[in-house]
């Protein structure tokens, strides 16, 4: 048989599961450049169900407490739950946050999910970041920060994530609330609320003005081109649901279903249940599900089950728990979270029961989900970072020196801090991924030093009384190493010169506190050509070109990363404060006015 | 009223007989006729004679449109050969059948799902055009796949 068709391996490939999808752009690599192709990508999506659920499972938060971001874990789920009632978690399938370093120490809430991408928001007194996600595909893409942080109350942001039907266009939207002064007066300030709006490649956030009433719920659920917000029980508006359209950009009151009487506190919530707007309501003991058959007719919306006395093992949680609507299988299971416990239940209305899933616990949220392999890098201006795994390559078997690693010849370099030992250095093989002890160092035992790399020359700084330098002339060679440099002087905090000819150290008056100094070549190496990304848009900046730059690139600069600084000594002790990286470009010898600092770069 | 016929010729000169309304459920052919009345032999250079036996044997059901998705399903299912099933997609693509590819498509697609890569390999007669050094970096590569 001669070669299967382009159409047809199109057309097989894209009914797999993506999993698998994402195995066979192993087989060939034809398979590989096919997947990868936008064609493959819209066909794909245009042709999987949302079969599948996101789950946010975050232990390290509900249960001990700690700031850490969380796991999402994905599973595709058939028609209905299997014979043991268990969905199946694929292990492989979970993308830990914690592993990506943006997200370390952090608390991420998912906003939205449409097409395949998730946004995320990370929020905490300090930090007000939106990332888009694609699992999928590894990527993360940051938003740049919007115009209003709402630092004092972020609980007032409101998220929705989605894409307009009309354009194509992918639009975050957020609301928040503002202070301004009344009437001009500084001394009176009222409240309002506002909404920016994001569309993915455009780079900047928009201000789409007031938001006509007070709006609360944390889950701004996105259906056709709308997003949809529960207006506060505080207004008096006709309507008890408020919509945005992600085309005119306007806020509108929207048919909400007739209210009842309900006893005591009742929760409201809005979700999307099989393509349907509904809204939830816990309180009065009972949870009821109000459904919008027909999309925007005010006489669609009916009583769809009412979940009072439940055939369960555990009959309290109802009544106890705020509890999320998640989505419903095909087979009529609706599928729920408890909010305190975050647990997750299943429930089945052809029995009236309901039945906690163990294999899913400790659930900050979860949303149906459509897997897509729609790749973040073709949107043009945010940033992207690849989630790439640490891989383990076991055990370090000695105690090391961690402040700083330099790298030359193809090797790490570090200090063995073990006791028994005479000073060694540890190095480690970046191309054989192999390290080993070897006795490297000058014979000084006992002295605190530093490993560093100057002129091309492992070197040793010890810093005690005086100050001496050890290089290596000939790399590798025990015998090599000498006394290249010895001051006596003391050493004041600022960065200083030292002229070898005069053998005299200069003050630069410049630059104080430094936490961590290393030479730096600026160069044109784009992170995203590395191929664990594979972007392959029409290059900026063509490759031969960044490698003669990189090559012909005669200065070195010095990047500092400054640890504080006059201005930032009142929260000196912020634990979150990540410092400068600033930059200067130092020619081939140090003048009376040497250093001229370039603006600086603030990652 | 006699109805129509249509010949059909397969990659190897076998004749193929079928009434026009039927073999009119192929786009392909529809065209054709529409165009100039195909009242010759219609060639198919890209499809052998038993795959179009089994297109032919398709056209022909006798299926009320309420079991013809099931019937689909069956007749693909009955020859769950993955060579064969591949000579038939490529032939209702050929002749734009729609139903038929899809049903052939996704049954191709239920085998080798759990196919390991080399399964993949031999089942489609791909051949592995990568270096073993390129293999296992994409191999590493793809340990977290996800």
């Amino acid at each position: 048989m001669e070669d299967l068709p382009a159409e047809l391996t199109i057309d097989i490939l894209s009914r797999l599961p993506v999993k698998t999808i994402v195995d066979c752009k192993r087989v060939c690599k034809k398979w590989r450049s096919l997947v990868s192709d936008s064609s493959f990508v819209n066909f794909h999506l245009s042709r999987s169900p949302p079969t599948g659920f996101i789950f946010h499972q975050n232990v390290n938060h509900l249960y001990y407490h700690r700031i850490d971001p969380g796991i999402l874990r994905w599973v595709e789920i058939e028609d209905k739950i299997v014979d043991d009632r268990r969905l199946h978690p694929d292990p492989p399938m979970n993308l830990d946050l914690n592993r990506v370093p943006i997200f370390q120490k952090s608390l991420i809430s998912q906003m939205g999910s449409v097409n395949g991408l998730i946004c995320l928001w990370q929020h905490s007194t300090q930090q007000d970041n939106t990332f888009i996600c694609n699992p999928v595909t590894r990527e993360i893409m940051i938003l740049p920060s919007p115009r209003y942080h709402t630092q004092e109350d972020f609980r007032r942001i409101f998220c929705g994530f989605g894409v307009s039907s009309l354009t194509g266009e992918y639009k975050v939207v957020r609301t928040f609330k503002r202070r301004i002064p009344l009437n001009g007066n500084q001394s009176y300030r009222i409240t309002v609320f506002e909404a920016e709006v994001y569309t993915l490649g455009t780079g900047q956030w928009r201000n789409v003005g007031r938001v006509p009433y007070r709006l609360h719920g944390s889950h701004v659920p996105f259906l056709n081109d709308h997003f949809h917000w529960i207006v506060s029980k505080m207004e008096d508006a006709p309507e008890r649901i408020c919509t945005f359209d992600l085309n005119t950009e306007t806020f509108q009151l929207f048919p909400s279903p007739p209210s009842e009487a309900i006893q005591g506190n009742c929760i409201q919530r809005l979700a999307v249940l099989k393509g349907c707007l509904c809204k939830s309501d816990t309180g009065g003991f009972k949870f009821t599900i109000w459904v919008m058959k027909e999309y925007g007719i005010k006489k669609s919306w009916h009583k769809e089950m009412v979940i009072t006395k439940v055939i369960s093992k555990w009959p309290v949680w109802l009544y106890l728990d705020y509890i999320y609507l998640i989505g419903g299988l095909k087979d009529g299971t609706i599928l729920l979270v408890s909010g305190t416990g975050g647990s997750l239940f299943a429930f089945y209305p052809r029995n009236n029961t309901i039945e906690e899933i163990e294999t899913f616990d400790w659930l900050e949220g979860g949303m149906a989900y459509r897997p897509s392999f729609l790749k973040l890098q073709n949107f043009e201006s945010e940033r992207i970072h690849i989630h790439a795994m640490v891989r383990s390559l076991g055990r370090v078997p000695h105690w090391l020196d961690d402040s700083y690693q330099p790298f030359l010849n193809g090797h790490m370099h570090s200090h063995v801090k073990d006791e028994d030992t005479t000073k060694k250095l540890c190095i480690f093989n970046l191309d054989k991924e192999m390290q080993g002890i070897r006795g490297f160092a000058p014979t000084n035992p006992g002295k605190s030093c530093l490993c560093q790399v100057i002129h091309e020359h492992l070197c040793e700084v010890v810093h005690d009384f005086k100050f001496t330098i050890w290089a290596m002339k000939e790399y590798g060679i025990k015998k090599s190493w000498h006394n290249e440099v010895v001051a006596k002087q003391g050493m004041s905090s600022y960065l200083v010169a030292y002229f070898r000819q005069g053998k005299t150290i200069k003050d630069t008056k410049l630059f104080k506190c430094y936490f961590t100094r290393m030479t730096y070549c600026p160069s044109f190496v784009k992170l995203w050509n590395f191929e664990s990304e594979r972007k392959w848009r029409n290059l900026v900046l063509d490759s031969s070109f960044v490698n003669l730059h990189l090559s012909r690139s005669p200065t070195r600069l010095i990047i500092h990363h400054k640890i504080h600084d006059p201005r930032m000594y009142r929260r000196m002790y912020a634990p979150n404060e990540p410092g400068i990286l600033k930059w200067v470009e130092i020619e081939d010898k140090v003048d009376h006015h040497p250093f001229t600092p370039r603006p600086s770069h603030e990652p | 009223m006699s109805k129509k016929t249509l010949t059909l010729m397969s990659k190897d000169k076998q004749l193929f007989n079928i009434e026009e309304h039927l073999a009119v459920q192929s786009v392909t052919i529809r065209n054709m006729v529409k165009e100039d009345g195909a009242s010759s032999v219609i060639p198919l250079p890209r499809v052998d004679s038993e795959t179009l036996a089994l297109v032919i044997e398709y056209l022909n059901r006798q299926q009320a449109p309420e079991e013809d998705e099931d019937y689909v399903k069956k007749f693909v299912d009955e020859r769950g050969e993955i060579p064969t099933l591949l000579e038939l997609a490529q032939a209702a693509l050929d002749l734009d059948i729609k139903k038929l590819m899809d049903a052939a498509c996704m049954k191709v697609a239920d085998l080798i799902k759990d196919f390991t890569l080399e399964e993949v390999r031999e089942a489609l007669r791909i051949e592995n055009d990568r270096t073993p050094e390129e293999e296992k970096a994409i191999r590493d590569e793809f340990q977290w796949a996800f």
